[in-house]
């Protein structure tokens, strides 16, 4: 019986990775901004998410958004890990495998409306940094050295614009 | 600078929404990742900001994998001892997350057809087991109901022919008593009848003797259409007596027979009460002279010892007139 259900769960599990690795490859690829670290990570996410199945909840948050936190969260943590050398905002352009700049991800996010909406009450570079956190996993520091700011300053940046956003997206 | 006090609300929320976007120090996200652990609210403040912030999702651009990688990533998750371990992983419990990409994929459609299939094709199977072990229940259940109805009918019939049994046995009992009854009586008619026909043998035995003898002989029927009484009287004549014979007819036990010589347009005339059975009455010379003169004979039922007065009381119950043999 516990064979059958591993054949049968694994089925699933190759369907699953049909339908969603490609879209994970490309978060991993704009976090990481090396497809060939990218594919290591792809296999670590995949093991996560297998072992981590049993945990997600359905009623709490969308498939999707789950695997891609998984995802994301990885990527964070191996970038973080190397204490990634400091790069130019350009050479990440050119290595982002065709994905949009955080201006073009703010648009993208446009199909989500509501947060749309919310980023344009933001002040725009104040919604930019929020953005670029979010999509390109950068650090306070990465931020803070492309935006041109102090550390704290940029913390204030981002919290006031987080607790604004959340009022916006709750309220508004 | 560190924080010795459990966080407010508020700051758990901004490390919530921090620590979803990626941007939570090390210090800060390993006390996050401690409250978390512990604290519901935490993780729900968590799930809260990434579902906020996924319409930012829209930004990453999917890119096909290498078919390495999911080589390797098979090898990895599925040896080929395959472990339970593995395979518990990402099992049934996982069911939501398969399910999920129903919604999400034409090709993840095709994943929840096929797990919900085999899922599904189980669970009918065991729920159609389950039903007809159910439906099979029940079933026994009523033929075991309906068997008892079916005893109880049975026992109550029975009961009821035990009942009739019970009247029948009295009715033959009682009709056992009347048969007896029936043939007692039956035993003193026959004790009747044969004294009847002991008389009338004695009757025909005096008729013949008097047919015997030289002289002329006086015969007197007597009888009544109103009654059943019947007796014969005999005489021969220049004898001085009549012999009389009852031949049919019960005599009450308080009741006498009378036996009157009737001379035309006199009064009758007792020759006394007659005893049971053959009898010879005397005849004084005047009742000879009457009776060879065709006086009538007549038998009435009177008190025990006769009438007291000489004259008929009863009702007379035969009459004869005498004739030549």
């Amino acid at each position: 019986m516990l064979a059958n259900t591993g054949l049968k769960s694994r089925a699933a599990f190759d369907q699953l990775y049909l339908a969603t690795a490609p879209k994970l490859f490309g978060v991993l690829i704009r976090i990481l901004k090396d497809p060939i670290r990218a594919e290591d990570a792809l296999q670590d996410v995949f093991v996560k998410i297998w072992q981590k199945a049993g945990s997600y909840r359905a009623g709490e948050q969308p498939a999707m958004g789950w695997l891609i936190t998984v995802a994301r969260h990885h990527a964070i943590d191996v970038i973080r890990a190397d204490r990634r050398v400091h790069d130019d905002l350009d050479d990440h352009h050119g290595l982002a495998a065709g994905g949009p700049d955080p201006e073009q991800a703010a648009i993208a996010a446009g199909e989500r409306g509501r947060l749309q909406h919310c980023l344009e009450e933001l002040d725009p570079q104040k919604a930019e940094a929020v953005v670029a956190a979010y999509v390109e996993g950068y650090s306070y520091q990465e931020l803070a050295e492309r935006f041109g700011i102090p550390l704290n300053t940029m913390r204030t940046w981002l919290r006031r614009s987080l607790a604004s956003l959340r009022k916006c997206l709750d309220d508004g | 600078m560190a924080r010795t006090a459990k966080p407010g609300k508020q700051d758990i929320d901004r490390m919530a929404a921090e620590y979803a976007i990626g941007v939570l120090e090390p210090a800060d996200r390993l006390r996050f990742e401690a409250l978390m652990a512990q604290d519901p609210q935490a993780r729900a403040a968590l799930v809260q900001w990434q579902n906020r912030l996924s319409g930012l999702d829209d930004a990453y651009v999917p890119v096909a994998p290498p078919a390495v990688v999911k080589k390797r990533l098979d090898e990895r998750l599925f040896a080929a001892t395959s472990t339970p371990a593995s395979d518990a992983a990402g099992g049934w419990n996982a069911l939501a997350l398969w399910r999920a990409f129903g919604s999400l994929a034409t090709v993840a459609a095709v994943v929840l057809a096929i797990f919900a299939g085999h899922l599904s094709g189980e669970m009918k199977r065991g729920g159609d087991a389950l039903t007809a072990a159910r439906q099979e229940a029940d079933q026994a259940r009523n033929d075991l109901a309906a068997y008892r109805t079916d005893l109880e009918t049975y026992e109550n019939e029975l009961a009821q022919r035990a009942d009739r049994l019970a009247g029948l046995e009295a009715e033959l009992a009682s009709m056992r008593d009347q048969l007896g009854t029936a043939n007692g009586d039956l035993a003193g008619l026959r004790q009747v009848l044969a004294s009847r026909e002991a008389e009338l043998a004695d009757a025909r035995a005096e008729l013949t003797a008097a047919l015997e003898r030289a002289g002329p002989v006086l015969v007197v029927s007597l009888q009544s259409r109103d009654s059943d009484y019947r007796f014969l009287a005999v005489h021969e004549q220049g004898s001085g007596e009549v012999r009389l014979t009852r031949v049919a007819g019960d005599l009450a036990a308080d009741r006498d027979f009378e036996l009157w010589l009737v001379e035309p347009q006199k009064e009758a005339v007792s020759l006394g009460v007659i005893p049971a059975g053959k009898t010879a009455v005397a005849l004084s010379p005047d009742h000879v002279r009457v009776l060879e003169g065709g006086g009538l004979l007549a038998v009435s039922i009177e008190q025990k010892g006769g009438s007291p007065t000489g004259v008929a009381q009863g009702p007379v119950v035969a009459v004869g007139v005498p004739e030549t043999l």
